[in-house]
């Protein structure tokens, strides 16, 4: 019962389609519902089947998103609306904000361009959108009376968080995907000490670690600055959130410091929709747009105007971000078939390529490039990549594991023969299981169990006010508690005898020993005993030994009396003692007993 | 519509539901407290009339902030509050007591010992944990006025030994810093140390910080740390709370620095490391902390480390790059290499970073490599804060390190790029700071270059001032930057003066190197005649500017020099002499005749000055007036002794006024002559006051003597105005008096006072009694006796304030619109030197209806310029920096019919610290004897212009 069962349905050795159930302390839990980008039929979606025979509602108790990525929240309608399932989603404000834009997006180029049918409809994104429930960073909401979620700062898109689940005593934190390293519109991850059981992390650069941003940002910038300066004009492909934003960001602060005339231009369509989103979520970037803030918004960008398709034969330097962003078809291709040959223009590819696209091509510096219907143009505009990534590195990673302190490790997200390596890495340097399950696999990560028990307050500070008397703190000496544990209605307590004793309707008894020792111990009873007092002060210090009104010797609830008897020199010792000072007695009667029977 | 829908239902369907209000509300009378706290002459009886506590702390409140004026006597008060304090059940009253008792320490000639004793008294019985902390700060801050081998102090530290087992946090605290902040340097300290040590393992993470903060405290205080905490505090490094952290990386630096070389011994392995480069690693781990404040502190802590090991050192600008597993090098490394092969990085290529040699995987360690990359991840951090720290950190460790140096510029021209402004100026400061260290490649050259496009004029500027200070290697280079700065220059011509400076310094940095260039940048043809360039061209002035301060160090430049080039040198001479140096060129006669001059110029001011200095004569008033006039001549003409001329000639002109008023029979008595007499004396003595105002505040970088003898004038003018408002006018003179009085207290702590200071000193403190009467009387004849007496001797170190309004040049025509009462806003773009009291600084507005005002500048508006050594020699640094004011004034005004001249000037407003607050409204002096001007105002061209109404 105290294992906790991760299984990933996408995501497992693999990137794209991001979806991992979590069973823990009796709790079904679902992070992440994604699509797979590269796949047309069913096996873009995750097997729902997998779970319960397909019984999603009875069987999940919550849905988590991460950010607004497609293969991490693009099968969320295809689950909710066609395979069924009523329950909560949680993801955060902007996140629950732009992801129906993008959903919307896709299931437009699937339906209406590829004519696919039993996909989706718009009247399901809507319905799905409704189920979510949004969260704000750092609030803990409670999903039942067990599950617990708190969500943090997690960089990487606007709104992308890391979700920290906690149910009973056992507790996961499954970070999406994240970024270390701040860019220009958004911070770094973070999150405290939480010390979960198990951290689900990504893996996408397991191998990798980065050289500084500033670099790239900078030659990035001079080669825009100097094709605008000889009159050429720049085309930037990319996908319409995320990236683009923080390239416009670079190129707006850029333009304004150093005084540029010639025009930006941003492709109209899902990125307006989306900018607006922006400028809303002020409080989900960095320091620098935050700041900003009071004056203007950034996002408000003074030197980007959306485009028009008139433009495009306009002379004169000009700025164009264009969609989509592999150059595989609408305005992007447009443009680059006009602008490719001549030589002063410029193409940055700010992303990664998938082969056989127009932009893997022209990245490995093919001079002739063939489109559709047999067209082939030449290129002769110089073609430049930048990579401007936003997931964590190898050295992120560990960062992220640092912060934390996980107990375990669970990698996703990322290539088998790449995660090996970090997997051994972290076991090297934190000594920590790392675990990286195959999708359909299960990996069953042990906890040990942990009994949770409620202490009273006023026992508690009662103890520590004793300990505190005694002395300097020492991490050495041992700090004992008298308490009584009592179980009820299946919660252990730690509770005062006295109280536990009224609540229960009980009398309190004590036990006390009394042993008696013949000694042989010269003059009067009186004498004796300030002999005896000596020796046991002698030999202990902590625990001072006091001699009270009646004749007793005390020490802690030992006390100690002398009787004489018939002989002269001999004396009965009498030694009482309650149960719990058992230790105590038996030492002082071994001490007296060495030193004088 | 279904938004609507929903909106509507919200807004209709709440039903506000007001809970029943169980309490009729009351009508109450407060308790008037303020019959007793009011009355001026309160008593210590006062406290048994106050019923309510309320009352009670209203009345101790007002007792604490009249402490030390009240009269009665203070023991009777300390027995009263201690009555009061065992009486009183609130807990928040006796904090009060204790807070009244802590400020009996103020009261002067009070024996603080007496209330330790009472708190020590107290303290055993007090059972509330807030008050008993705030007694432990009190007894702290009372211990700290003891001597150290006092007994009492014992007593205090017994009492604080003793409470560390209270259960409270606070407490525990407050116990801790008196620990840390009252030893008594004696061998009891090392016992101390060990408890203190003892709290660092405490459970409360506020109990943690405070036990190191005591630590940090011992050790400001001289106690010498001992090395075998080192180890306990580099596992503090990982403690939860960030405080604690802290306060445990602060004693690291302090060990680090204690005991550099001892060795400590890395974990896991046999090896032994320094312990500074240890400490070293672990702040430098502390970079990639949690939080932001533990960063900032680690970045700040590093740059100071400047003992550690260059090979650590170099680490943190390392960061192990890989790329699937195999090894890859970094952008800057990829740079250099394409440099040094000669052949440049087109970046075209995909992937042109292809990692090269594979990894082995055992040997990658990702976390645990010490320094590796700080300030790589500190100069990327996500917080300005962090990131402004560490390029302090990495500015200080490079001036200490030529080669750290050398190769922390890539990283210092990358955070010229940062998205906030105050870093890149940063950046731009600290490159400025270690170009002496460092030579500039093309490549690197390039990059920086780039920036000189820039909107912010600071940034340009400070790139101008670093360009100015840097090293070049080669002749492309320098042709590289004087083409960007005339790029500059045609973009933003108000750079002009900034430009002229940077090439005035880089020419004598770089004369081999201009040498090469000379022909090309003067279009010089062996054969041909090229036309001549027009000499009021600012890029052409900019490209003979350096080669005329290269051609200081390099004689072979000025043979190439043709005529019209020669005349041109002439001409800029002239005209922008500061910016030109002299040359020794054949054919031009001025040579000889400059040093011939020089001497007499000498010669002259001895001559002077010994006259002055000779024995009074009847008409010493001639004399003083004729060297007066000298001096002020000899300042125009000389401007190597110009200042310190100037303060001498302002003196004399003091004591020209002195003498004359002192002279004039009309001065203290007014009744006795006729009004044209009275105001010929009003007149000078007005002058009077002001000259020495200026006097005082005009001149800096002078010596004590020379700053008594100024300030000894100034009294004796300040004298003469007392002497005669008492005498000869009918106003009160109180508050001047003892203005007067004030200003020779101020005096009295320096010894060899000037003659009259000295004796006014003396004077006064003979006298209890500083009614203005009285004070005339002493005054008078020491006035009398002291009216030629001037010892009079030349400064020459002193700096004369003085500014330069370069923007608005006054020179526009066209005059600037704004709607009348409303704000335009007149940018203002000034040079000052020699700024002292930046308080005091204002703008004057004057409108042409002679309304005047006096605006006060931001304070982030005026910059300091920080200068570095022009040349290696570093002789002719002045040591008082210059000021920029670069600011917008606001202007506004009603309408008029026509467009016409505002004046806008700099002056400093004394009007503060001359003017005693009780005379402020006093109509005796003019409203702008107080204002010293330090320019002449330059006119701006305004047309308010009327609302246009219903558009």
């Amino acid at each position: 019962m105290t294992d906790i069962k991760v299984t990933p349905l996408g995501a497992g050795q693999d990137v794209g389609r991001s979806c991992i159930l979590l069973q823990m302390g009796g709790k079904n839990i679902m992070l992440d519902c994604g699509m797979h980008m590269g796949y047309n039929d069913e096996r873009r979606f995750p097997d729902f089947s997998y779970i319960a025979d397909g019984n999603l509602t009875e069987s999940l108790d919550c849905v988590i998103i991460s950010h607004f990525h497609l293969d991490h929240c693009g099968a969320l309608p295809f689950m909710t609306e066609m395979v069924g399932y009523n329950g909560p989603i949680y993801m955060t404000h902007p996140t629950k904000a732009i992801a129906p834009i993008l959903l919307e997006d896709m299931r437009k180029v699937a339906v209406e361009r590829k004519g696919e049918t039993n996909f989706f409809t718009s009247a399901h994104i809507k319905d799905c959108m409704k189920k979510v429930i949004a969260v704000t960073l750092h609030q803990t909401v409670q999903v039942d009376s067990e599950i617990e979620i708190k969500a943090y700062y997690a960089g990487h898109v606007l709104g992308a968080a890391m979700f920290h689940v906690k149910v009973g005593n056992q507790s996961v934190v499954y970070t999406g995907d994240y970024n270390m390293t701040p860019d220009r519109h958004l911070g770094a991850a973070w999150i405290d000490k939480c010390r979960p059981n198990i951290l689900i992390s990504e893996s996408t650069y397991a191998t990798t670690i980065r050289d500084s941003k500033r670099c790239r940002e900078r030659d990035f910038l001079k080669k825009v600055h100097d094709c605008v300066d000889r009159g050429g004009k720049v085309l930037i492909p990319v996908f319409a959130l995320g990236r683009a934003q923080e390239l416009c960001i670079l190129l707006e602060t850029y333009w304004e410091r150093m005084n540029l005339k010639a025009p930006i231009y941003f492709a109209v369509g899902l990125t307006e929709k989306a900018n607006n989103y922006y400028k809303m979520f002020i409080t989900w970037t960095n320091q620098k747009i935050r700041k900003t803030f009071v004056q203007r918004n950034m996002f408000e960008f003074k030197h980007i105007r959306p485009f028009d398709k008139s433009y495009a034969d306009t002379p004169g330097p000009m700025v164009v971000f264009a969609t989509p962003g592999m150059l595989h078809a609408g305005l992007s291709l447009q443009l680059f078939k006009k602008w490719a040959p001549n030589e002063n223009n410029m193409l940055i590819m700010p992303g990664y390529c998938v082969s056989g696209t127009v932009g893997a091509k022209v990245l490995s510096g093919a001079k002739k490039v063939e489109i559709e219907n047999r067209q082939v143009i030449e290129v002769k505009m110089s073609v430049q990549y930048m990579s401007f990534s936003a997931h964590a590195d190898a050295k992120g990673i560990m960062q992220l594991i640092q912060y934390c302190e996980p107990q375990n490790v669970l990698l996703v997200h990322g290539e088998g023969v790449k995660m090996e390596f970090l997997k051994q890495k972290i076991q090297q340097e934190y000594g920590i299981d790392c675990y990286m399950p195959a999708n359909g696999e299960s990996a069953y990560i042990p906890c040990k169990p942990v009994v949770p028990v409620d202490v009273s307050l006023s026992l508690l500070k009662k103890e520590m006010a004793l300990y505190d008397t005694v002395g300097a703190p020492d991490p050495k000496r041992p700090c004992r508690m008298h308490g009584v544990l009592v179980m009820k209605d299946n919660v252990l307590k730690l509770m005062e005898p006295e109280q536990a004793f009224g609540e229960l309707g009980l009398n309190r008894h004590s036990i006390r020993f009394t042993s008696c020792i013949q000694l042989r111990l010269p003059g009067t009873a009186i004498r004796a005993m300030d002999q005896i007092q000596l020796i046991l002060n002698s030999q202990n210090t902590n625990y001072p030994v006091k001699p009270s009104d009646e004749g007793l010797l005390n020490l802690e609830s030992v006390s100690i009396k002398m009787e004489t008897t018939d002989k002269e020199d001999r004396k009965s010792m009498m030694i009482s003692w309650a149960l719990q000072d058992e230790d105590l007695a038996t030492w002082i009667m071994s001490s007296l007993r060495q030193v004088i029977v | 519509m279904a938004v609507l829908k929903k909106r509507a239902l919200a807004e209709y369907s709440q039903v506000v539901q007001e809970e029943a209000c169980s309490k009729p509300l009351q009508l109450m009378k407060k308790p008037h407290l303020s019959s007793a706290v009011e009355d001026e002459h309160v008593t210590v009886n006062t406290f048994e009339k106050l019923e309510t506590s309320e009352a009670l702390v209203a009345y101790l409140n007002h007792i604490q902030l009249n402490l030390s004026f009240q009269t009665d006597d203070k023991v009777v008060l300390l027995r009263k509050l201690i009555d009061t304090y065992h009486h009183s059940e609130q807990s928040y009253v006796r904090l009060k007591i204790v807070c009244i008792l802590g400020d009996f320490r103020k009261v002067p000639k009070f024996d603080v010992q007496i209330i330790i004793n009472e708190i020590i008294k107290l303290i055993s019985t007090e059972t509330s944990h807030k008050v008993c902390a705030s007694m432990i700060c009190t007894l702290k801050k009372l211990g700290s006025l003891l001597s150290s081998d006092s007994p009492v102090l014992g007593k205090i530290i017994a009492i604080g030994t003793k409470l560390l087992n209270n259960s409270n946090h606070l407490v525990k605290c407050h116990c801790l810093s008196l620990l840390g902040g009252l030893r008594s340097l004696n061998n009891l300290q090392g016992e101390n140390v060990k408890l203190i040590c003892k709290f660092t393992k405490s459970q409360d993470p506020r109990v943690r910080t405070a036990a190191y903060d005591a630590l940090l405290q011992l050790h400001d205080r001289g106690q010498k740390l001992e090395l075998c905490i080192y180890s306990d505090v580099c596992s503090a490094l990982q403690d939860d709370n960030e405080n604690v952290r802290q306060s445990a990386m602060r004693i690291i630096w302090v060990l680090s620095h204690t005991y550099p070389e001892s060795c400590v011994v890395i974990p896991g392995c046999q090896d032994e490391v320094h312990l500074v480069d240890d400490a070293f690693a672990k702040i430098c781990q502390a970079i990639g902390d949690l939080s932001v404040n533990v960063r900032t502190l680690a970045a700040e802590l590093l740059g100071s480390m400047v003992n550690v090991n260059p090979h650590f050192l170099e680490q943190t600008l390392d960061k192990k790059l890989m790329s699937d597993m195999r090894r890859k090098r970094s952008a800057h490394e990829r740079h250099w290499e394409t440099v040094t092969s000669g052949e440049w990085a087109s970046g075209a290529r995909w992937a042109d970073d292809k990692p090269r040699e594979n990894l082995d995987a055992e040997s990658v360690s990702l976390i645990h490599s010490g320094a590796c990359g700080a300030f790589v991840h500190g100069l990327e951090d996500e917080f300005m804060e962090v990131r402004s720290a560490s390029l302090d950190s990495l500015c200080q460790l490079a001036l200490s390190n030529p080669r750290f140096a050398t190769l922390s510029l890539d990283f210092l021209v990358d955070m010229f790029n940062d998205e906030i402004e105050e870093v890149r100026l940063k950046a731009i400061d600290c490159m400025t700071k270690i170009s002496q260290l460092i030579v500039l490649r093309e490549d690197q050259l390039e990059i920086i270059l780039g920036v000189l496009e820039d909107s912010n004029v600071e940034i340009r500027e400070g790139l101008h001032r670093m360009l100015g200070a840097c090293r070049l290697s080669t002749k492309a280079c320098l042709k590289l930057c004087v083409q960007a700065l005339l790029d500059n220059l045609k973009r933003y011509s108000q750079d002009k003066r900034s430009i002229w400076r940077c090439l005035q310094l880089l020419g004598p940095r770089h004369p081999d190197l201009t040498l090469l260039l000379v022909p090309e940048l003067l279009t010089v043809h062996p054969f041909f005649d090229m036309p001549e360039a027009d000499v009021e061209d600012p890029s052409y002035v900019c490209v003979l500017l350096l080669v005329f301060n290269a051609a200081q160090f390099c004689p072979q430049i000025l043979s190439l020099f043709e005529e019209h080039i020669r005349r041109h040198y002439r001409y800029l001479r002239d005209t922008i002499s500061n910016f030109v140096p002299h040359l020794q060129l054949t054919g031009v006669e001025e040579m000889e005749g400059q040093i011939e001059f020089e001497t007499n110029t000498n010669y002259f001011l001895q001559n002077v000055m010994s006259r002055l200095n000779q024995p009074i004569s009847t008409n010493q008033i001639k004399v003083w007036d004729a060297a007066c006039h000298d001096l002020i001549r000899l300042a125009q003409i000389d401007s190597s002794l110009a200042h310190g001329v100037e303060l001498l000639a302002t003196q004399l002109e003091c004591h020209i006024l002195i003498a004359k008023v002192m002279n004039s029979p009309a001065w203290i008595d007014s009744s006795s002559l006729n009004v044209q007499d009275g105001d010929v004396v009003k007149n000078l003595i007005d002058q009077l006051q002001r000259r020495s105002l200026r006097l005082q505040y005009m001149f800096s970088n002078l010596s004590t003597e020379e700053m008594l003898l100024i300030q000894s004038t100034r009294l004796q003018a300040m004298a003469i105005q007392l002497v005669y408002i008492v005498r000869a006018s009918n106003t009160s003179a109180l508050a001047l008096s003892d203005h007067f009085v004030s200003r020779v207290e101020a005096l009295k702590g320096y010894g060899n006072l000037p003659s009259f200071a000295g004796a006014i000193v003396k004077e006064i403190a003979r006298v209890d009694d500083t009614k203005p009467g009285v004070l005339s009387r002493i005054l008078l004849p020491i006035l009398q006796a002291h009216i030629y007496v001037a010892p009079f001797c030349l400064p020459a170190k002193a700096f004369k304030l003085s500014a330069d309004i370069l923007e608005p040049s006054g020179e526009s025509d066209n005059p600037q619109k704004f709607l009348a009462g409303f704000v335009l806003g007149v940018v203002l773009d000034a040079e000052i030197q020699g700024l002292a009291h930046s308080e005091y600084l204002r703008v004057r507005v004057k409108y042409p209806d002679l309304n005047a005002q006096l605006i006060i500048p931001q304070e982030s508006h005026l910059k300091m310029i920080k200068h570095y050594p022009k040349n290696d020699s570093s002789e002719n640094i002045i040591s008082v920096p210059d000021h920029r004011l670069r600011t917008s004034v606001l202007v506004s005004h009603q309408v008029w019919t026509e467009s016409s001249h505002i004046e806008l000037s700099l002056v400093l407003d004394v009007t503060d610290p001359e003017v005693p607050s009780a005379l402020k409204r006093w109509r005796g002096f003019s409203e702008d004897s107080f204002i010293i001007e330090l320019c002449k105002p330059v006119r701006v061209l305004v047309s308010p212009k009327p609302i246009k109404r219903g558009i």
